[in-house]
């Protein structure tokens, strides 16, 4: 994994300014952030050396101003549409952490002909309400996002920042955990889709990813071993491995290469 | 209490001890080895005759000390040959196999008993790692993710992939899966606290064998009971099993001097061979953690086996880690061991060494008549 920069820009779209952190070179890749909000994992560094990543910021994150007319799931699925549309030819793969795979996953339903291919890393938004969830609890929440704790970015943001992140995400779900008219759409998407799941995360539990291999077409799911609900941070190099060589390999990637052929 | 009838299928015509491990093999022969694979299926499946709960074999490698590099495939036989009794794989050697094969074999044993399998897990004793060529060093980390793997194997409803450490899988989807929900009951076995508190992260039985000392395993079932409520679970007496050399006759002296008899087979030509390779692997490799090599729990398995070497048949008897002498006496015997250890379930191993198989039936039927009576209720 090389140490490549990324740079920042913003674009007018239809409703606002969409702020991108653009990095790498190859074929275009989307990388959708969590409720975190965006940062440069290990997983993006190593994606970045295959592709061109591009990375919004969804509106309302990191100080960035809302847009009047994006205030659901959905909607921001169609700003990301719009901006696969003009920046990056019309069709791209996308890859999705927590909250940023709900919007790739209705990206997907509203937008088939822009997605090419999905890795959703513990998406959100199927999560049984009985479930899982964010705990409350400072400590608590960490222990259920980093089963490596030594693994976890240092936060350098300010309270300010993370707590519009916090009131973004919570407008944009509006507190739902399991989002009833996506489910019943999920056999639409006709994207090939790799679902992520954390073998210890206790946030998204296993029934999500359940779901989507049993409603999406093409799809795969992988466990993740020894990795809680921040998969990119507890285990990078997994996850960066299979999702790189799904990315390239497409349902190929199910057959194992021989050791010698790079 | 319930009772397992317990067999290591040895090789009985050695007459003297191989010098190195793995021992030669020229000397085995087809015809008695097919002879004493019969006999010990049919010992086996005689033991549901005489009121044991389980039949229990597990696996070992290039040794004359047992027959079976595959438990499973006797496994097999006896689902056929038995009707009501449980099958105890005690245990495959998890971290030296595929788990996925594993998750199939037993999944598959369970479906054909009709749901009576008993899936054990076991790290093995340590030359094994030799055999396989697998480092004794990852033998902890094998086992705790192989495990998992397992219960994927056996409850996910879609099929799955895998990324860890050791094993990499793109697509599972197991067939049969087992017959028992949500899975087979589990066992996995304790000789030292690290291995009693990592069993009770499990939904499992713990299996102690070759006890050297009852305060000992008293510790262990402590260890294990205590990590075991930290996940959620309290486990009770049939939650433990403790393996015993068994050795049942009419009078306490018969029964000692065919015990004796057996053992010296066991240890002085049995298990000759793999204290070479045993010694080098605890003491070169971290198979029983930091520090294996000159204390704690490497250096505790090694001198539990030189006791027990070491002991004469009565001390044995005195020191609960064999049961042996006539049906009164081995009341008492079980009688202390479920007070002492509060275990609800003892594994016996009847068929040691190269004790003849009239002394075995033997016990097993006083077992049936005068001594079963008198400890079920237990």
């Amino acid at each position: 994994m090389t140490n490549i920069v990324f740079t920042e820009k913003e674009y007018a779209m239809k409703s606002g300014a969409l702020r991108v952190n653009t990095g790498g070179s190859g074929r275009p890749l989307i990388h959708l952030h969590s409720a975190a909000g965006p940062r440069v994992s290990k997983v993006v560094q190593a994606l970045a050396d295959h592709h061109t990543v591009h990375a919004p910021v969804i509106p309302g994150f990191e100080g960035t101003h809302r847009h009047a007319s994006i205030s659901s799931m959905q909607d921001i699925a169609d700003l990301i549409g719009e901006y696969i549309t003009t920046h990056c030819n019309g069709e791209c793969d996308v890859i999705g952490e927590s909250f940023g795979g709900w919007i790739a996953l209705w990206l997907a339903i509203r937008h088939p002909s822009l997605a090419g291919q999905l890795v959703l890393e513990a998406p959100a938004g199927l999560r049984p309400a009985d479930k899982g969830g964010l705990p409350n609890d400072t400590q608590e929440r960490l222990r259920a996002l980093h089963a490596n704790p030594e693994n976890a970015p240092e936060e350098k943001r300010g309270e300010h920042i993370l707590m519009t992140n916090r009131k973004a995400v919570a407008e944009y779900t509006a507190g739902v955990a399991f989002d009833e008219q996506m489910a019943g759409r999920l056999g639409e998407i006709k994207a090939r889709t790799l679902v992520l799941m954390g073998s210890l995360d206790k946030i998204i539990p296993p029934e999500s990813g359940q779901l989507l291999k049993q409603r999406i077409p093409q799809s795969h799911l992988t466990y993740i071993w020894d990795a809680a609900h921040a998969l990119e941070f507890d285990q990078p190099k997994r996850v960066a491995t299979l999702a790189l060589d799904f990315l390239d390999r497409g349902e190929s990637f199910l057959v194992k290469p021989a050791a010698n052929v790079a | 209490m319930h009772f397992s009838f317990f067999h290591l299928m040895p090789w009985t015509d050695l007459e003297e001890a191989p010098t190195e491990w793995p021992a030669r093999n020229g000397q085995f022969r087809g015809e008695k080895g097919t002879e004493l694979y019969k006999r010990y299926i049919d010992t086996l499946a005689h033991a549901e005759t005489c009121g044991f709960d389980w039949v229990g074999c597990n696996e070992h490698h290039f040794s004359p000390y047992s027959l079976m590099a595959n438990c499973n495939v006797v496994g097999g036989a006896l689902t056929q040959r038995t009707k009501n009794v449980k099958l105890a794989m005690l245990g495959n050697l998890l971290p030296l196999l595929n788990p996925v094969r594993v998750a199939e074999e037993y999944a598959m044993l369970d479906v054909m008993s009709g749901g009576r399998l008993i899936a054990g897990f076991v790290r093995g004793i340590p030359h094994e790692y030799i055999a396989y060529n697998v480092s004794p060093d990852e033998s902890r980390g094998r086992m705790r993710e192989a495990l998992n793997i397992i219960l994927k194997c056996w409850t996910e409803p879609e099929p799955f992939g895998w990324e860890g450490e050791f094993y990499q899988y793109r697509a599972i989807s197991i067939w049969p899966r087992p017959h028992q929900t949500p899975h087979p009951r589990m066992l996995m076995s304790a000789s030292n606290k690290e291995s009693a508190a990592f069993v009770g992260q499990f939904p499992a039985m713990v299996g102690l064998t070759l006890i050297g000392d009852l305060d000992v395993a008293r510790g262990l079932i402590d260890t294990y009971r205590a990590s075991s409520m930290e996940h959620g679970r309290n486990p009770g007496p049939e939650d433990i099993l403790v393996g015993q050399g068994t050795c049942i006759a009419e009078t306490d002296e018969e029964a000692q001097e065919t015990m004796a008899e057996a053992l010296a087979y066991f240890h002085k030509v049995l298990m000759r061979p793999q204290q070479d390779a045993q010694r080098i692997v605890v003491q070169k490799t971290r198979f029983f953690g930091e520090g294996s090599g000159g204390a704690g729990a490497g250096e505790y398995f090694v001198k539990r086996l030189e006791t027990l070497k070491q002991r004469s048949v009565k001390e044995q008897i005195e020191a609960g880690t064999i049961l042996c002498g006539s049906p009164s006496s081995v009341v008492k015997q079980i009688k202390r061991l479920n007070q002492h250890l509060g275990a609800g379930h003892i594994n016996m191993n009847m068929a040691l060494g190269r004790m003849p198989q009239t002394a075995v039936i033997r016990s097993m039927e006083l077992f049936r008549d005068r001594v079963l009576p008198e400890v079920r209720a237990l």
